[in-house]
């Protein structure tokens, strides 16, 4: 009976020192009395949004708030997920911008998560962030998709195999027909690999790099993971679909500014993209030399082609350093709010394939989340708390960069 | 009878309908009927408004205004009108980035990164209206960003220019040739002197016999490096003495540089000066203590500026200022210059082609960097005053333009709806009645 | 008398007493303040519980400073502070005198535009007095000037250009483009000038690996004869964002740059310029004499006295030495004009100050000081512990280098090269020292310790070689004030002297310690935590 006991004992000590990591949970965060943009139906007046274990729980008008939970009061404020920035080079230190081919290269080795950009990221709301490398080599390497909040990339890291990043931009003295010959070489022998080790099942006697970038490119023509492609310009875009016929590539376009002209060949391939920056300039005709305004989400728009957005840089003073407003501009020119607002969060993880952990505020997805004092897109609304999996990392009432700001201005 | 009448009624009506061309359009009165005006005058923001223009002027302007019956109704359906702004301090030449030179060696080549050439502060004086070439210049971003009038400058001294930005009338852009009196001044004697001796112009004779006392070897002859002459020897050097006793063009522009100074001087216009750095203009400010009417309109793209306001306060002086949030130098925390500015009480205005990079770069948006402004502390009122009736004010121009009331001129911006809101296009810009630049 | 009214009277006493005291006390504070200069319209701050080092008395424990209109207003212990003062708190804190650099470079002036020259014309010389040039080019917002301040160094005596040659002007005598930031643009110097980053006149040798100017310890030789021309510098207060009572002094020194007094040549020209010098002012007296005499115009006087036409003849009417060395102006012969610097020399105003490292070097400066009846401060003073004797003497001050380490020549290990011990020797043979440090110039990048902000480990190192504190103290402070002769305004915290007071963490020449706060001339300058110059962290 004392033995049955004991071992009673012994077996549930053990099972709970098993379990104990999850039982010293992360606090639960409860942000409660906001307008939810849950972008996964209709918005939730007064709502509350149940983050638990780094998850959302719960969301919906009448949440049952745990006791132990940390409530965040949002009334009067604007709750959605974290935004999705599809496509940035930034967060790197020191990347690859020479060895033109080099898949095997992975973007998580040189990340580093002190990197102001991180930051910056924060405080405009950014949670979710597809590193990729420039678009300076011609197979530059694989990308990750990561959160924006964390000291050690280890612990940042959503999706590691994003992506391969191609470039159709010629680099140096290269012309365009030498650097797709090249690429497609590159295809081909590794397409040509692919069917002889099918057929022999023998390892390959190549020596390590070698035999790295041939699986890496297997891995692209397999179409296993997604094909990064940068189009310089209009021109590009042709060769460049091209090239997902042949090889069987899974496509991800990443597109230049002058790339609007080829927005109905896209549109007849089916693919989303990833625009530019620059999403609207003054084209001067070279025959007439009158301008004419280019705005390119509505030649996107107008070709039915999905889109998200990429920034330019982190000038404070510019309007292009922040996913908000190239989505606002899109707005501007006569994109639907609601398809904005889409693209920046749920778009962009649909294009990055990570939408079944983040993009909208769902239960099981991740608990990212920001709230904003005002509406989305204007520009007097501050981003007062960003959430990435259940942590705050970032409060505008601490943010030392505004501080002089906010002190001078009381508010 | 009746039948020639019917054709002058059906011609009158032709008329009356018909496409309007600029030069008719400035014959017949336009009427913009349903608008939110700033007006940016005593009667503040009208909602629902409408506004007459005629032969280029406003002739009316409010919320329960007779339109009359031949007038050309343009309905605004709640879109926003700003007087146009105007731009007191266009530089009208492009600085270039000198050549790291070649004797240069090696390893300093570094320390040239990053270096911006401060403007030339000792130059020749340059009278903008003769300097001025319109036909290479590139005006659609400032057109496009909503300014409608300019004060030509230049880097150096001279006298400006205001004009119109309406690109296609060349040379006939300017409409006022006689403009304000423009210096830079850095922390060197040889720029400050310009300044001092501009306002006081027998200070250089009673210094002439003084002591320069510099010596070179124990106690002999001036050395090169201060006060002495340049690193020749004794020689005198011919090329240089002769500057003063050239053609009468030089005496021309000598006698309208010492008018200049003496209006001045007396106030009745105000200097513009671009000052390189904070030290340089507490150099000023010391050196024109004494000159009670003296009115200074101050550029400085130092960075220390904020911490010079309290001296500025009680000088007469406006601050020109390029809009966005800055830097606190060495750190990154960031700042709003204008909102000290207005909280110090120091009048301030701005320029938006200061900075010609974030100018093109924001053609689409002009307002983004002053929309932040405002976002971070700077009012509504004071940012908006700041970009037409402040710069007009300082130019001399108040009574014609810079805010919408009745009998100045229709310069308009018309904006979609708010103009500091990033989802808001500008759709129009209007120069003396006739459109400029259109969407 | 009953217990209970004994009690009552006692407690009647004890409340009355309690009432009285203060009045009492009260009455005494009135009475103090009487003392005490009364609260005028200036205000006054009061830095007050901290151990204040006043230098030239005694340390103070828990002592105040009271500071109004940029001077000191009180020193002491138990000082009464007027209702109204700003107060500091400065407990557990040391409070001392500002630093004062006898050597610095590039420090609170923009690189000024050279070559004035030219624009005149011809041989005129520029009508604007010097000091209006200097004045102009001070830049109080120079970000050295927080560097300096965060080291504790309130006053400086920058140098403004190497000896001899004309910095910053065109390479064709032309007018420069004057170039504003913390170091003059490096498109405006020539490769030499490039090449002597510390501007002391030599080229500074660089190490090949890391670009560093490496410190020389090889055997000292005697400096070869260089130009005889007296170098610029300026004594400048930190006065951070403030122009005015930013310039202290034009010309503290006859600053001569090392080898000016090297050969036999420059020596004969050297007493040549003295010589002519006494015979100008003894010729200015008596023609002055004669005309107040005569009662004639001063206008006669005037001009021969004042004898400020520069540039020329310095020779004093005996005829131009037409050589080329240094000479740089017109030689407009023959004028009986006289330099002002030689004449505050000869008259004594000024010291030289000069150069000198081996023995005889300083044996010959010193020789010839006394010869030609001048005060002499000397500088570098390598093997200066060899002859402190001498300099003790003498009465000659020096600035010293306590890090420095020259080998001795072989076989001479004994009598040449440096010694660590240099410091206390001097010390006890009488010879006051300053302390420079082993660059004038502020340097962020490389080895630290090394340039200006190391200021206060060199004089800490000084006790290493031997000095008392107390020595080590004032080489920071009233030793430079001294050779100034500016000991009147600065270097120690004696009333009526300027406020230029430092707050700091600990013993001033005890390496762990920073400038909390710096005042100069009775305004903040720096704070530690608003500045963000150094890390600020709570050590404990």
């Amino acid at each position: 009976m004392v033995n049955t006991i004991c071992k009673a004992g012994l077996c549930l000590s053990g099972l709970l020192g098993l379990l104990a990591p999850t039982l010293v949970a992360q606090e639960s965060i409860a942000v409660q009395g906001g307008r939810i943009l849950t972008m996964a139906g209709p918005a939730i007046e007064d709502g509350t949004v149940l983050i638990r274990n780094g998850k959302i729980a719960a969301v919906g008008a009448d949440v049952k708030i745990p006791i132990d939970a940390r409530v965040i009061d949002a009334t009067g404020k604007v709750v959605m997920p974290g935004f999705v920035e599809a496509h940035s080079a930034a967060a790197m230190s020191r990347s690859n911008e020479t060895n033109p081919v080099v898949p095997y290269l992975s973007v998580l080795d040189t990340i580093d998560p002190m990197r102001s950009y991180f930051e910056d990221a924060r405080r405009n709301g950014v949670t979710t962030v597809a590193v990729v490398p420039a678009n300076r080599t011609m197979i530059g390497g694989q990308s990750a998709v990561i959160k924006t909040a964390g000291t050690f990339i280890d612990a940042m890291i959503l999706r590691r195999d994003a992506g391969i990043k191609v470039s159709l931009e010629p680099q140096g003295n290269s012309s365009r027909m030498g650097h797709l010959a090249a690429l497609r070489h590159q295809l081909d022998e590794a397409k040509k690999a692919l069917t002889e080790t099918e057929k022999t099942k023998e390892g390959a006697e190549d020596d390590a790099s070698e035999k790295a970038l041939q699986v890496a490119l297997q891995r692209l023509i397999k179409g296993e993971i997604p094909a990064i492609l940068y189009c310089d310009g209009a021109m590009d875009v042709g060769p460049a679909l091209k090239l997902v016929k042949d090889y069987g590539l899974k496509p991800i376009l990443v597109l230049g500014r002058d790339c609007y002209k080829a927005a109905d060949q896209i549109a007849e391939a089916g693919l989303p993209v990833i625009l530019d920056a620059n999403l609207v300039f003054w084209e001067t005709d070279p025959r007439t030399g009158e301008d004419r305004k280019i705005v390119v989400t509505e030649a996107f728009r107008k070709a039915g082609v999905p889109f998200t957005f990429q920034v330019d840089g982190s000038n404070t003073n510019l309007g292009t350093s922040y996913l908000w407003y190239q989505a606002a501009t899109a707005v501007k020119y006569g994109l639907p709010r609601d398809e904005a607002l889409a693209a920046l969060t749920i778009g962009s993880a649909r294009i990055l394939g990570v939408d079944r952990f983040v993009g909208s505020l769902e239960p099981g997805k991740e608990g990212d989340l920001v709230i904003l004092t005002g509406e989305p897109l204007e520009v007097q609304t501050w981003v007062d708390t960003t959430i990435v999996r259940g942590e705050v990392v970032y409060e505008r009432a601490n943010d030392r960069q505004l501080q002089r700001l906010l002190d001078d201005s009381g508010q | 009878m009746v039948s020639s009448r019917r054709w002058c009624v059906l011609a009158i009506a032709l008329f009356s309908f018909g496409p309007l061309s600029p030069d008719a359009a400035a014959q017949r009165t336009i009427a913009y009927r349903g608008a939110t005006v700033e007006t940016l005058g005593p009667d503040g923001r009208l909602e629902d408004a409408t506004l007459l223009v005629r032969d280029g002027k406003i002739v009316a302007i409010g919320t329960e205004i007779d339109i009359p019956a031949d007038a050309h109704i343009v309905p605004m359906n709640g879109k926003t009108i700003l007087p146009g702004i105007v731009d007191p301090y266009y530089v009208f030449s492009v600085r270039q980035e000198p050549e790291v030179p070649s004797r240069i060696p090696e390893q300093f080549r570094n320390r040239f990164r990053g270096r911006t050439r401060a403007p030339a502060t000792t130059g020749p004086f340059v009278r903008m209206a003769d300097y001025f070439y319109p036909y290479d210049t590139d005006f659609k971003p400032a057109v496009r960003s909503g300014i409608t009038s300019a004060n030509l400058v230049a880097p150096g001294q001279g006298q400006s220019a205001l004009a119109w930005l309406r690109p296609e009338d060349g040379k006939g852009m300017i409409f006022q040739a006689d403009g304000l009196l423009f210096a830079a001044v850095t922390n060197d004697t040889q720029s400050l002197d310009i300044v001092r001796n501009g306002l006081d112009p027998n200070r250089g004779s009673a210094r002439r016999g003084a002591t320069s006392g510099r010596r070179g070897g124990f106690g002999r002859g001036g050395r090169g490096g201060r006060g002495g002459r340049g690193g020749r020897g004794g020689a005198p050097t011919p090329e240089r003495e002769g500057e003063a006793s050239e053609a009468p063009q030089a005496d021309e522009s000598a006698a309208r540089m010492t008018a200049l100074w003496k209006a001045v001087r007396k106030g009745q216009q105000p200097l513009i000066l671009n000052a390189n750095n904070a030290a340089a203009v507490l150099h000023v400010l010391e050196a024109t203590k004494a000159y009670e009417d003296l009115r200074i309109a101050l550029v400085s793209t130092g960075a220390n500026l904020y911490e010079l306001l309290d001296s500025l306060k009680g000088r007469n002086v406006t601050l020109i200022l390029q809009p966005g949030l800055e830097r606190v130098p060495y750190t990154s925390d960031l700042m709003n210059v204008a909102a000290m500015a207005e909280e110090a009480g120091i009048p301030f205005i701005f320029s938006l082609s200061i900075n010609r990079s974030q100018l093109a770069r924001s053609q689409d948006d002009p307002l983004f960097a002053v929309a932040m402004l405002v976002k971070s502390g700077l009012s509504r009122q004071a940012a908006l005053h700041a970009l037409t009736a402040g710069p007009a004010q300082l130019l001399g121009l108040e009574k014609t333009l810079g805010t919408l009331e009745k009998d100045k001129l229709a310069n308009l911006l018309i904006f979609e709806g708010d103009p500091l809101e990033s989802g808001s296009r500008l759709q129009q810009v209007i120069v003396e009645g006739s459109p400029v630049h259109e969407f | 008398m009953s217990s209970e009214h004994a009690w009552r009277m006692a407690l009647h006493l004890t409340l009355a007493l309690a009432l009285a005291a203060p009045i009492a006390f009260a009455q005494e504070d009135t009475g103090e303040k009487k003392e005490t200069p009364a609260l005028k319209a200036a205000p006054i701050t009061a830095i007050q519980g901290g151990d204040v080092y006043t230098v030239t008395g005694e340390i103070i424990r828990g002592g105040t400073v009271l500071v109004q209109d940029g001077k000191i207003l009180e020193v002491g212990q138990d000082l009464v502070i007027p209702a109204g003062s700003t107060i500091i708190d400065a407990s557990g804190k040391v409070v001392t005198p500002g630093f004062v650099a006898i050597s610095m470079s590039n420090v609170a002036l923009s690189a000024g535009g050279g070559a004035r020259g030219g624009r005149g014309g011809g041989g005129e010389e520029e009508p604007e007095a010097d000091s209006g040039q200097l004045v102009d080019r001070l830049n109080p917002f120079d970000r050295n000037i927080k560097y300096s301040l965060a080291t504790g160094i309130t006053t400086g005596c920058v140098q403004l250009s190497a000896g001899g040659r004309g910095r910053r002007r065109g390479r064709d005598g032309e007018p420069v483009e004057v170039f504003l930031g913390l170091e003059p643009d490096p498109r405006e110097l020539t490769e030499e000038e490039l090449l002597d980053e510390d501007g002391d006149g030599h080229e500074d040798e660089v190490c090949q690996c890391c670009s560093l100017p490496i410190i020389p310890t090889e055997p000292i030789t005697a400096a070869p004869p260089t130009e005889a021309a007296p170098r610029d510098h300026a004594v400048i207060k930190m006065s951070y964002g403030r122009l005015d009572s930013m310039l202290v002094q034009e010309d503290a020194f006859y600053d001569l740059a090392p080898g000016a007094l090297a050969s036999a040549e420059n020596r004969h020209e050297w007493r040549a310029a003295i010589r002519g010098a006494r015979e100008a002012i003894a010729k200015a007296a008596e023609a002055a004499q004669a005309a107040a005499r005569e009662g004639a115009s001063e206008g006669r006087g005037g001009s021969r006295r004042g004898g400020r036409g520069g540039g020329s003849g310095g020779s004093g009417g005996s005829g131009e030495a037409p050589t080329a060395r240094g000479s740089r102006g017109s030689s407009r012969g023959g004028g009986s004009t006289l330099s002002p610097e030689l004449r505050k020399l000869v008259q004594e105003e000024i010291a030289l100050r000069t150069v000198a490292n081996t023995v005889d070097e300083i044996r010959d400066m010193i020789a010839l000081a006394e010869e030609l009846d001048y005060e002499l401060v000397l500088e570098g003073v390598i093997e200066g512990w060899l002859v402190a004797a001498e300099l003790g003497e003498a009465k000659v001050p020096v600035i010293y280098t306590p890090r420095t380490r020259r080998d001795p020549q072989l076989g001479q290990e004994d009598s040449s090269g440096s010694s660590i011990e240099s410091t206390g020797i001097f010390e006890k043979s009488g010879v006051p020292f300053a302390v420079a440090a082993l660059s004038s110039s502020i340097s962020l990048g490389g080895l630290a310790g090394r340039d200006l902000t190391s200021l206060p480990l060199e004089a800490a190192f000084a006790v290493r070689g031997g000095a008392s504190n107390q020595a080590a103290l004032e080489a920071l402070t009233i030793a430079p004030a001294r050779m100034l002769g500016l000991d009147d305004r600065i270097g120690s915290l004696e009333k009526g002297k300027d406020a230029d007071v430092l707050i700091l963490n600990g013993h001033p020449l005890d390496y762990r310690t920073y400038v909390e706060t710096a005042i100069v001339n009775g305004e903040i300058c720096y704070e530690r935590a608003k500045d963000r110059v150094f890390p600020v962290f709570d050590r404990d």
